[in-house]
């Protein structure tokens, strides 16, 4: 079983099993194109917490079948359901989580995006406006009036 | 920091892939820049397309608030196609307004439901009087812009036939436009003004289609009935006198059955319906069926016959009515009371075959009744009325009605030579007998076409006549004689009390 090192942002070299870190559409591409390499690949965008989070999540997924390249076409019946493990696995600070998020994007591992995107999801989730500011520490940059208006056009949803 | 805001558009739309359209709205009036990206993307408009109930309600509330950009944005889109909005329901309970609105930002408005009605069948069929207006007043432009105000459905009513059951606002501002089809008629043949009339209580759009000039009031449905056929069944006198008041009313067209509607209304046993067509004046009151039976033939031989049991109220009930009818014809000098039916039988004959005696009571005080007319065999109506009665109650009754009238010639023979006497000897009728020689008028020498009297029929039968050719002279003194003795025997008591 041949190994791997990856080099994340702060410089720190981590090895992992190349079958794991063929989880990333991007690392597997990249092998593919160079072969045989024996020094570390840099991972510009994510650091090393992040990265470790990553390869725990892949090492848990690895003998996972690979996704169905039709997965997008019956995106419209989406379930936000999260396996038990994922959930554990989520349950971070919000910053990590969004790392993690951008970290999955960058290294293109579809799954582990959902998951993030499906937690975030879950966290916005019937939430009124004044909560989501609260959970995600967003400005309220809106006059009253705009908000007025915003909130006469969203009637029909409520009233449903 | 890393937070919701600073991830890729992408991403965050990827979030809102997994939530429905209150919660997408939620976090577009939490911050401009969300508001920004969430108004320009899909995000919403895919999640609509997900949830019809979503998309229908979010156009109306657009509409209610004027919103036509929003609107116009989604018919373009071709959303609402897929979510299959329509104006079909919209017209049913929308306000006037809303359809207004919806109709500016170019809605189409010739859609078909399950039914296949057009927006202004539907808007007809409820009465929504402004939302017909609304779609008429629409100028045929763009997709779907034509309003046809013809349109059928699938059994090929139109928007009047529907109004015309109800809506008495709808049907005038239908009845306003130039190009509409006043006569157009559905699968069964039945135009507005037929339809009018199926409801009793629209009686104020039957008056309206009566007075409009285009309306054809004797157009035939496919049974060959006219608007005044449907009236006369129905039996409504406010409807049926608004169709007799308008002068275009052909009063004696005939339906599939070869009746005249005075016929029909005679058949059914309602006296205010003939009434009522008695009063026109250009009305065929000796109109003939097939067979020959007129108005007065039909009042008598559909006259009920007494019950056997129970039902005797429905029979008391049924019997006046008849008897009303029977007063109105025979009141109506118009009315020939002699008109013979294919077999030759004049009313008389019908009422003596019915066996009712009010009816032969009122024949025979109406002037100009012919006593001894004679049926396709020649009998005459004593002939026939000793023929057919049979032992019911009352049935000799009919004939003494009969003999005690100074008209009747009690001696004419049938095509056979067979008088009345002959009858009744021949067909062991002993009390007519009785009845016949009782009268004194009968002349028993007659003798029928095999020239034999009566008197020599009673062979194979003599107990059953015993007494009555020959002992007429010893049962007239033992009468009189029993009489006599009573007479005296009560006066003896009297006295010796």
């Amino acid at each position: 079983m041949s190994e791997i090192k990856l080099l994340s942002s702060d410089q720190a070299t981590i090895t992992v099993e190349k079958s794991v870190a063929e989880r990333s559409i991007l690392i597997k591409n990249m092998l593919e194109d160079v072969g045989e390499v024996t020094e570390a690949i840099p991972i510009p965008n994510v650091n090393e917490n992040v990265l470790k989070k990553v390869i725990e999540w892949c090492e848990h997924h690895k003998g996972d079948p690979p996704a169905q390249a039709d997965d997008d076409s019956d995106s419209r019946k989406k379930s936000s359901d999260i396996d038990e493990w994922d959930q554990k696995f989520m349950q971070v600070d919000q910053e990590m989580l969004f790392e993690i998020i951008l970290a999955a994007n960058y290294l293109d591992i579809k799954p582990l995006l959902d998951v993030g995107c499906k937690t975030v999801a879950n966290m916005i989730k019937g939430k009124s406006p004044e909560e989501i500011r609260k959970t995600f520490n967003i400005q309220n940059d809106f006059t009253p009036e705009e908000e007025e208006q915003i909130r006469r056009e969203n009637e029909w949803a409520e009233d449903r | 920091m890393t937070s919701l805001l600073s991830l890729p558009p992408e991403l965050l739309l990827h979030i809102t892939s997994y939530h429905t359209p209150p919660t997408i709205l939620s976090l577009m009036r939490t911050n401009h820049a969300l508001h920004h990206l969430l108004h320009t993307s899909h995000a919403l408009a895919e999640s609509i397309f997900n949830d019809i109930a979503y998309a229908t309600s979010a156009v109306y509330h657009a509409a209610k608030r004027g919103d036509k950009q929003t609107i116009q944005r989604l018919v373009k889109s071709d959303i609402l196609d897929a979510v299959k909005f329509r104006l079909n329901t919209a017209v049913l309970n929308k306000s006037a307004q809303v359809i207004g609105t919806l109709l500016e930002c170019g809605v189409p408005a010739d859609t078909r439901n399950g039914w296949g009605e057009t927006p202004l069948i539907s808007a007809a069929r409820f009465g929504r009087v402004e939302v017909v207006r609304l779609l008429l007043a629409r100028k045929g432009s763009g997709r779907g812009g034509l309003v046809d105000v013809n349109s059928v459905d699938n059994r090929r009513m139109s928007a009047l036939a529907y109004a015309a059951y109800k809506w008495v606002e709808v049907v005038k501002v239908l009845l306003d436009r130039a190009d509409i089809d006043v006569n157009a008629r559905d699968t069964d043949g039945r135009s507005a003004l037929y339809h009018a009339l199926g409801f009793w209580s629209a009686w104020k759009n039957v008056a309206i289609l009566l007075e409009d000039a285009r309306v054809d009031v004797n157009l035939r449905d496919r049974l060959r009935r006219t608007p005044l056929h449907l009236a006369v069944s129905n039996g409504k006198a406010a409807a049926l006198n608004m169709l007799l008041d308008c002068e275009r009313v052909d009063v004696n067209a005939e339906d599939q059955h070869h009746r005249s509607p005075l016929c029909t209304a005679v058949q059914l046993g309602s006296p205010t319906t003939v009434h009522s067509l008695l009063q026109r004046k250009d009305v065929n009151v000796n109109a003939r069926c097939p067979l020959g039976m007129s108005a007065l033939s039909h009042a008598i031989s559909s006259s009920p016959s007494p019950p056997i049991y129970r039902q005797y109220n429905t029979y008391a009930h049924q019997s006046k009515q008849f008897r009303d009818i029977i007063a109105l014809l025979l009141a109506d000098p118009r009315v020939e009371v002699n008109l013979p039916d294919h077999e030759l039988r004049t009313p008389l004959h019908l009422a003596l075959r019915r066996g009712r005696r009010y009816i032969l009571d009122m024949l025979l005080k109406r002037e100009g009744v012919e006593v001894n007319a004679r049926d396709k065999d020649g009998f005459t109506p004593l002939g026939y009325a000793i023929h057919f009665l049979d032992h019911g109650k009352w049935w000799d009754k009919l004939v003494k009605l009969l003999l005690e009238d100074a008209r009747v010639d009690v001696n004419l023979a049938n095509d056979e030579g067979l008088t009345p006497l002959h009858i009744a000897v021949i067909e062991r009728k002993v009390p007519l007998v009785r009845l016949l020689l009782a009268g004194g008028k009968v002349d028993r020498e007659l003798v029928d076409g095999k020239g034999l009297k009566a008197e020599e029929y009673v062979v194979g039968a003599g107990e059953l006549f015993e007494g009555v050719f020959e002992e007429q002279w010893s049962k007239v003194v033992f009468g009189w004689v029993m009489k006599r003795f009573l007479l005296l025997w009560d006066m003896a008591y009297l006295r010796a009390n």
